[in-house]
């Protein structure tokens, strides 16, 4: 079985991943997720550049992207322990803009 | 793409929760479940719509508080749009101002100066086809120039729509080349800003125009008033932050986004989906260290952990001034100075391997 998520790149962010704003992942169900484990997940299945630092910095979402959980700010839910769960929407707004 | 229409009074302010996960807190303004907070999670927390109203009142209310635009008073104003998320923010708070009930009212009269920082042709013309699709969102006159138009010695025909070519991509390899001959990554940053700054004035002024706005937010102009501190503009700080500033004899620059927070902003263009008005219209930052992009990076990092930092440098910076304030104003950014130039835009002038390039006005 897996785990089916949404998760969606916003604000910038989605240039980090093909541009796609919204993709439907299905996490094997063989393990527990957080966001801690779903990052490295991320940087291998999801992401097309070479610099995984812009999205995913000492193991956490770099300083300057939001996470929203169901939108709902991540920094009230415990942040990378927060604990996935199925049907959840996780969103990476970055706020880091080139002008 | 076309934009489509936001109706953003109504969705925002829509009486029930939608979505979201619980958090065991409530909503500060109402019984609802708290899912959102501001630049501090262990302070206020809100639920959706009181989020928005929250974002929204900072922004009528740095205008309303300043009395801007009182009776009798042009309302014409340039806002500049610089293709940021803060800058998307900023044409949704004056299309949703403009189009509120009398007693709500924006009461402003938009132009709209786009300014293109590109360097290579090609992906110039790709930003101005981007903008032209960005511009029915906002009806109002739009203006779409290159930074480079500030080494033109004329300026009449910048504003004049009759024009097919973007202004200032002209003077474009004048720029670049300008760029070359400085020597520091950190000089030629300043240099693009102090350049910025000067173009839009002069713009304004010649439209005849007395008032300037910009997005400006909390995050934007405590990094500035850092790396301008170290820079040697320290005399300027209070200045560069105030939400209206008046130090240009014809022209004051009006910063609403000041209390809002890129986060803030973030979330709530996430919510209205106005991230649709973005465009990158420069370049990125180069590799090379530069002295506003460390501190951009050390700000960024230091409220990460720290949630104060960003309204304790700007309460702070609000209070840096000078003791003594000159009637000469610098010919460069207006700022007081004791000569024609003041100490700081001398020491980034002196770092132009080829005064030549520069604009007449500054040789």
């Amino acid at each position: 079985g897996c785990i089916d998520v949404t998760i969606e790149f916003s604000g910038g962010a989605e240039l980090l991943v093909g541009k796609q704003k919204i993709h439907k992942a299905s996490l094997p169900s063989n393990r527990d997720w957080t966001i801690r484990s779903l990052l490295p997940w991320i940087a291998e299945h999801l992401m097309k550049t070479d610099r995984p630092e812009l999205l995913i910095e000492n193991g956490t979402v770099r300083p300057g992207i939001l996470v929203l959980v169901n939108d709902t700010d991540w920094e009230l839910l415990g942040e990378l322990s927060y604990v996935i769960k199925p049907n959840d929407t996780i969103t990476f707004i970055s706020t880091l803009h080139g002008g | 793409m076309s934009v489509g229409v936001v109706e953003m009074d109504r969705l925002s302010l829509t009486p029930k929760t939608e979505g979201g996960t619980a958090t065991n807190r409530r909503c500060v303004k109402c019984p609802e479940a708290g899912i959102l907070s501001g630049l501090d999670p262990k302070k206020a927390v809100y639920c959706r719509p009181c989020f928005m109203q929250m974002v929204m009142h900072k922004f009528r209310s740095s205008i309303g508080r300043q009395r801007l635009f009182k009776d009798g008073e042009s309302r014409k104003t340039v806002v500049i749009f610089d293709g940021t998320p803060a800058a998307a923010f900023l044409l949704g708070m004056i299309r949703s101002g403009l189009a509120a009930d009398a007693h709500h009212r924006l009461q402003l009269d938009p132009v709209v100066v786009a300014v293109v920082t590109k360097l290579d042709r090609q992906e110039i013309d790709a930003v101005i086809k981007r903008i032209d699709t960005i511009k029915s969102y906002l009806q109002c006159d739009w203006h779409i120039v290159h930074l480079a138009a500030v080494l033109s010695d004329n300026l009449q025909d910048l504003s004049s729509s009759s024009s097919e070519i973007c202004p200032g991509v002209d003077q474009l390899d004048r720029l670049i080349e300008l760029f070359s001959s400085i020597r520091s990554e950190s000089g030629r940053s300043e240099m693009k800003v102090r350049l910025r700054t000067a173009l839009l004035y002069r713009m304004t002024e010649t439209m005849g125009v007395s008032k300037m706005m910009t997005s400006d937010t909390a995050d934007r102009l405590a990094k500035l008033s850092l790396s301008s501190l170290a820079l040697g503009r320290g005399a300027q700080m209070s200045e560069d932050t105030a939400v209206v500033d008046k130090r240009h004899p014809k022209v004051a620059v009006i910063r609403p986004l000041k209390e809002l927070s890129d986060k803030e902003v973030g979330i709530f263009n996430r919510f209205e989906q106005l991230d649709e008005l973005t465009v990158i219209v420069g370049d990125p930052d180069r590799a090379s260290p530069a002295v506003q992009t460390i501190t951009d990076s050390f700000v960024t990092h230091l409220q990460a952990g720290f949630h104060s930092t960003l309204t304790t440098v700007l309460s702070s910076a609000s209070k840096v001034k000078t003791a003594t304030t000159s009637r000469i104003r610098c010919a460069f950014c207006f700022s007081s100075s004791d000569d024609r130039f003041c100490l700081a835009c001398r020491g980034i002038l002196d770092e132009v391997g080829e005064p030549s390039l520069l604009p007449s006005s500054l040789q």
